[in-house]
């Protein structure tokens, strides 16, 4: 008898069947896998934007003095934080000379929204705004350093960290005496409104004094906000009154971030946190 | 085709099925390795985010222990391990306002170092400004306690008015303070004998809570036995001393000072966390500082030769002190002053450098 070469047609159609089921098996795992990536990758989109959001407005709101927090709003923030704190070790009439770490060098100028005065007293900031540059606060380095090494300071190493500031008799009145803290601010404004990058979603705003607000992070829920919880109080309240600012001990952050669902997928990714942030410095 | 080519195993049969396999193991790796990519990615961002947050508690402990512990002269540098990390504390005078107060820069960099980024560890600085009060306790009279009353009897001689003058120290030769101030009352009998400018005694303290806060000490900390005082429990060998050198010394419990060791006499600011009691020979001069004051016997002979503030341990008992001399020295009050000098920080001031 002859051995045969080919195929019946019975075992044709069983490794037919067999392949189909494999490759449908496999392309199971495929498509499973891939919506597990894409959910992760949305995941990950999501985490990134509550992170930055929150790592950002953690730092400001730890570092706002007294008196630093201006507007208290759901969906709106705006803090006054130090940039530097800067001690008056010397006068003359029109300049106070003070000492701040790495001077001006280290200062980032545009972004320097005020001078704020300590009244030791009281405890508390008077605050004006007024930028750094020409005509602002920025009063040169002469005879600084000199001032106030006439007055004890050691200057050893660190000349250039000592300036003058400028500006203080129109705004403040007077050059404060020395000893007196100053603190050259920041003045940061946070709003969650609809995104302009993400059609569909929040996003968190922010902006320095004088400056328009960008878009910082995008993909924020309708739910993300902020609450305030106030001295003696056990309730956080959703905004407070300008009289009442000062009363604030901790600002809630509302981080909810949300992603499109995708491809295949039936619900939006949300993640997020609530994070309450105690308003060290000023309280 | 003969019958064993028949048999023998088809390549293109086999291949089928093995690049089925291929493909699934391929389709499975290159979703793990992205997967693993996401998974990694965040990891790393959110350990950068964790170290950063360290540093910055560790930054912010190191200011706060500085503050807290620091007396006397203050240094130009030290590092502790806190935590996971190290913070090295710096400081840069700012300003001389007078003699006594002067304005000091306080730096605080905290570093969490990664393993796998042992070059480049977290790093976070704190800064804040604080007074070093020099002399920071007011001489307020030749012995200062809470309440309760204190006897002043037969041979004992308590006087604020000031032993020193000005060929002992430039201060020296004041109008003198106040014998025997109190929340509670304070005679002489028997023969004792209390004497003080404006007046012998001032009755018009309240007690305890005046003690504490008109003498500005933080007695919490300097009668913890963790805190390090530079001689605890022996006191300083002062023949290697200089005759100018009024040191910290701490004796932790109660002390009944008779002239022998280890408290057989000295100088600088002492401080007695439990009863303190005067006897025997004992000699000092400076500041005492305890937790209660006990009287003596007509038979000892102290001599303390500047200041005793006591009742930092609650109420005082009724006591009677028959012997001695404990009278206000203006210029070994100032030297020991000196030894409780520390840094009070400037409220609200504390800012991240970055």
């Amino acid at each position: 008898m002859v051995a045969r070469a080919g195929f019946t047609l019975v075992e044709a159609l069983v490794a037919l069947v067999l392949s189909s089921i494999v490759v449908v098996l496999v392309s199971s795992v495929f498509l499973v896998q891939n919506r597990y990536y894409a959910t992760q990758v949305q995941r990950s989109g999501a985490h990134d934007v509550a992170r930055a959001a929150t790592e950002f407005l953690a730092r400001e709101v730890r570092s706002a003095m007294a008196g630093g927090v201006t507007v208290a709003e759901p969906d709106s923030l705006v803090i006054r934080s130090p940039m530097v704190v800067a001690a008056v070790c010397g006068t003359s009439s029109t300049y106070a000379y003070v000492q701040f770490e790495g001077g001006e060098a280290a200062l980032d100028q545009d972004e320097v929204a005020g001078v704020g005065v300590y009244d030791a007293a009281a405890g508390s900031w008077a605050f004006y705004n007024e930028g750094w540059g020409s005509g602002g606060l920025d009063g040169g380095t002469t005879f600084a350093a000199v001032g106030c090494a006439t007055n004890g300071a050691d200057t050893t190493g660190a000349m250039e960290e000592f300036h003058r500031i400028d500006r203080l008799v129109s705004l403040h009145g007077s050059v404060p005496l020395p000893g007196t803290l100053l603190t050259l601010f920041r003045e940061t404004t946070f709003t969650i409104r609809p995104s302009r990058l993400a059609p569909g979603v929040q996003g968190l705003f922010v902006g320095s004094w004088g400056d328009t607000l960008v878009e910082y992070a995008s993909g924020l829920d309708t739910t993300a906000g902020f609450q305030y919880l106030r001295e003696g109080q056990s309730v956080y309240e959703d905004q407070v009154s300008s009289a009442q600012l000062d009363q604030i001990d901790v600002i809630r952050f509302i981080a909810d971030a949300r992603r499109p669902a995708p491809t295949g997928g039936v619900a939006d990714i949300r993640y997020g946190w609530t994070v309450s942030i105690p308003l060290r410095n000023a309280r | 085709m003969t019958p064993e080519a028949g048999r023998r195993p088809d390549p293109e049969r086999g291949g089928f099925v093995l690049g089925l396999v291929v493909l699934f193991l391929f389709t499975i790796a290159m979703a793990a390795t992205a997967g693993y990519q996401v998974v990694n990615t965040e990891f790393t961002l959110a350990q950068t985010a964790r170290e950063g947050q360290k540093a910055l508690v560790v930054a912010r402990g190191g200011l706060e222990r500085f503050l807290g512990e620091q007396i006397g002269m203050v240094g130009d540098s030290v590092s502790w391990a806190i935590g996971d990390g190290i913070a090295t504390v710096t400081t840069r005078k700012v300003l001389e306002a007078d003699t006594l107060n002067h304005l000091y820069y306080v730096r605080s960099e905290g570093t969490v170092a990664d393993l796998r980024t042992p070059n480049d560890p977290a790093r976070r600085v704190v800064a804040t400004y604080a007074w070093h009060r020099i002399s920071p306790m007011p001489d307020t009279a030749a012995i200062f306690i809470t309440d309760r009353t204190l006897e002043v009897a037969e041979a004992a001689d308590v006087s604020g008015l000031d032993s020193a003058d000005v060929s002992v120290c430039p201060g020296g030769g004041t109008a003198g303070i106040v014998g025997v101030a109190t929340g509670g009352a304070a005679f002489e009998v028997s023969g004792g004998d209390i004497d003080g400018n404006p007046t012998d005694v001032d009755q018009s303290w309240t007690g305890y809570g005046h003690v504490v806060q008109d003498s500005n000490l933080r007695w919490d900390i300097l009668s913890d036995p963790s805190f390090p005082v530079e001689y605890d429990g022996s006191a300083p060998d002062w023949s290697a001393l200089p005759a100018d050198s009024f040191p910290l010394s701490r004796h932790v419990g109660t002390l009944v000072a008779d002239g022998g060791n280890p408290w057989s006499g000295g100088r600088g600011a002492l401080i007695v966390t439990g009863r303190f009691r005067a006897q025997g020979t004992f000699r000092w001069n400076g500041i005492i500082l305890a937790g209660r004051l006990d009287g003596n016997l007509s038979s000892d002979d102290p001599e303390i030769l500047g200041m005793i503030v006591a009742g930092f341990n609650g109420a005082q008992d009724d006591e009677t002190l028959r012997s001695g001399d404990f009278r206000y020295h203006s210029c070994n009050v100032y030297a020991a002053n000196r030894a409780l000098s520390h840094l009070e920080r400037v409220d609200h001031a504390v800012f991240e450098v970055n």
